[in-house]
């Protein structure tokens, strides 16, 4: 596509993104005799009083519409007296283990807001406007789905980027109280002169470790930046611990573009260490082909001050690559960062695997060749971490032009549950949705359950539950 | 390897089943009516009316569900519908003098404002100050993805017209883009 049609099939989406619902069910009525004329379709005139026997055809793709509709629960339908009734969105069914809340920082304007949403029904708790003059960048969660912190920064310009000079908010929320959020700004210091690369709050709430570095515009390119990894106390706002390294690899995978992560730093082993992930670049193979080399450390919170990556070790390492025809436990962790869960024993990260492309046909017209992915969520072991276990996986068909997405949102402390979001593939003929709607499902004991609603990801800058 | 590996693919069908016209409209519309309630709402720019057109196109579906013709597709009708619909509203809106001056934005919630960007917003609106066909072609072609093939299907027109009109519409856009920038 030329920018042109770049920038139309963008805005186009995101118009079409701003309709979260269909608010009203589709009633008929009992006769088909009683209907008013509607707006004629085409073939209405002649082909009117043809065979029926398409209807044979048909039953199979209603069918199939029916079934798809029920299998990824987007909607309840249900008989009335008075005629036929596709309700609203049904909420999902809550899965235990699962946080009920979430936080997201949603790209608004040039100040970035927080909402609260639920996360089976949807259902918006709270939304939280930024101090003025700043935007919201990243936020975490603590593991009692209740307490939050986010960062905030000085915004500028109508890109509404966000600076460095990170001050910090603590977010509690009160579901079902008169004053269900609480936002109140936390005595940890700023971050001057750094950039925030990640994020992670203690599983208990009482401690946040955050990772920075110097890469600011304008640093000098041939020097080291400095990478730091510090602790703070959310109570007041101490500074318990400072470890930095020039070993650029550091949060290297943290960045993407201007927003940082709360995906590369997880607390572990209640809240006594903090892994921290590490990427190098092993090989370009082409634009958007590489491998990389991907690791996890583990350092200990009672570790002295110092050199992060002396007091650190390695306990989690691959090589991640994009390859035709490889199977998903052969690629590492090529989907987003590697998160090491709660109890220290697994890995857990998204994969995605493209198939052979297929031969180019001259009766295809560009933009409807699509091409084969394999989605997957994978584990590792601590104890084997050669060895990727297969979570969950599907197979998507993807516009040649536009690969899936996959992403890890959350785990549990074990692992065994997930919340996951896969986007780009497809729905099978005749209706494949756009490209880009995601999907989010909740992975358990090797089940998908899809949540009924999915905001857009495209305004989503950092989710935490 | 993988110790318990399953597979999710979301292609699964039943073709034995064999629905009542009011249950594989009713499956029709919750399988769809929220990517054409969408589609209709980037063409008209409001919610209300884009959910009455796709309402219709349902009844119209439901209506006519004796008579379409063998190889007729349901979803290829309803859409087809919901493009002419829209065509229609937006003249009833004309006459009205809902949408009185050259390119002025039809309402929109403060939702939807706050969550599309100026630079969405502009290209949004010079869309919509297009000529239909060529504002029907565009949407189908770049929003839905579909080949000109399936636009001219679509739409009621040949391929050839569906080009010409797609590189008209590109021009305007980039002209219009241009001039506001």
């Amino acid at each position: 596509m030329n920018p042109v049609e770049e920038r139309i099939s963008a805005a186009t989406r995101a118009a079409g993104a701003t309709v979260r619902e269909v608010r009203r069910p589709l009633r008929l009525p009992s006769s088909a005799d009683a209907i008013a004329e509607p707006e004629p379709g085409p073939g209405s005139g002649s082909r009117a009083r043809r065979a029926r026997h398409w209807k044979t055809w048909l039953a199979p793709a209603t069918a199939a519409a029916a079934v798809i509709a029920l299998a990824i629960s987007l909607v309840l339908i249900r008989d009335i007296p008075n005629g036929r009734v596709v309700s609203p969105p049904r909420p999902a069914p809550a899965v235990s283990g699962v946080p009920r809340y979430y936080a997201a920082v949603i790209a608004q304007g040039t100040s970035n807001e927080l909402i609260v949403k639920n996360t089976f029904t949807g259902a918006r708790l709270a939304t939280v406007t930024p101090p003025p003059g700043s935007g919201f960048g990243v936020v975490t969660a603590a593991a009692d789905d209740r307490t939050f912190v986010v960062a905030a920064s000085p915004v500028f310009g109508a890109s509404g980027v966000n600076v460095p000079s990170s001050s910090w908010y603590l977010l509690r929320i009160a579901p079902g109280t008169s004053s269900p959020a609480r936002l109140t700004r936390l005595a940890i210091p700023e971050l001057p002169e750094e950039s925030l690369d990640a994020l992670a709050l203690s599983g208990s709430g009482q401690e946040l470790a955050v990772g920075s570095s110097s890469r600011l515009p304008g640093f000098a390119p041939s020097a080291r930046p400095p990478v730091w990894l510090r602790i703070y106390s959310v109570t007041t706002g101490k500074l318990e611990r400072a470890w930095s390294t020039r070993d650029k690899t550091v949060f290297a995978a943290a960045h993407d573009g201007f927003a940082a992560t709360n995906t590369a730093l997880t607390w572990v082993d209640d809240d006594r260490a903090v892994a921290f992930s590490a990427q190098s670049l092993v090989i370009q193979l082409a634009k958007h082909r590489e491998v990389t080399h991907d690791t996890l450390r583990l350092i200990d919170k009672s570790a002295a001050d110092g050199d992060l990556i002396a007091a650190s070790r390695v306990i989690w390492s691959a090589q991640s690559v994009i390859s035709l025809g490889t199977t998903p436990d052969q690629l590492g962790c090529n989907f987003g960062n590697p998160m090491l869960t709660a109890n220290g024993k697994t890995i857990v990260c998204a994969v995605a695997a493209k198939h052979a492309s297929p031969p180019r046909s001259a009766n295809r017209p560009p933009g409807t060749v699509r091409v084969r992915w394999t989605l997957a969520w994978l584990a590792y072991s601590t104890s084997a971490p050669a060895v990727a276990r297969t979570v969950a996986q599907l197979g998507v068909d993807a516009p040649q032009s536009n690969s899936p997405g996959i992403r890890l949102l959350w785990t549990d402390s074990s692992g065994g549950t997930l919340i996951g979001e896969w986007s780009g593939g497809s729905y099978p003929a005749p209706n494949p949705p756009p490209a880009d709607r995601s999907r989010w499902v909740v992975i358990s004991n090797g089940e998908f359950r899809q949540l009924t609603t999915v905001p857009d990801m495209n305004y989503i800058l950092s989710i935490a539950w | 390897m993988a110790a318990s590996r399953r597979y999710w693919y979301v292609d699964t069908a039943d073709p034995e089943v064999s629905p009542r016209a009011a249950d594989a409209v009713t499956a029709l519309y919750a399988g769809h009516a929220f990517g054409l309630v969408r589609l209709a709402v980037i063409m008209l720019g409001d919610q209300a009316a884009a959910e009455d057109v796709v309402q219709d196109a349902f009844l119209g579906l439901y209506r006519r569900w004796d008579s379409l013709a063998e190889g007729s597709h349901p979803l290829a009708y309803v859409r087809a519908s919901v493009v002419n619909g829209c065509r229609s509203a937006l003249r009833r809106q004309s006459r009205r003098g809902l949408i009185a001056a050259f390119g002025q934005p039809p309402a929109e919630s403060a939702e939807a404002r706050a969550l599309v960007s100026e630079e969405h917003r502009a290209v949004v609106a010079a869309i919509r100050r297009l000529p239909s066909r060529q504002r029907e072609a565009l949407l189908l072609r770049y929003y839905l993805d579909m080949s000109e093939d399936e636009v001219a299907r679509t739409m009621g027109v040949s391929r050839g017209t569906v080009k010409s009109a797609t590189s008209r519409a590109l021009a305007a856009i980039e002209r219009i883009l241009t001039e506001e920038s």
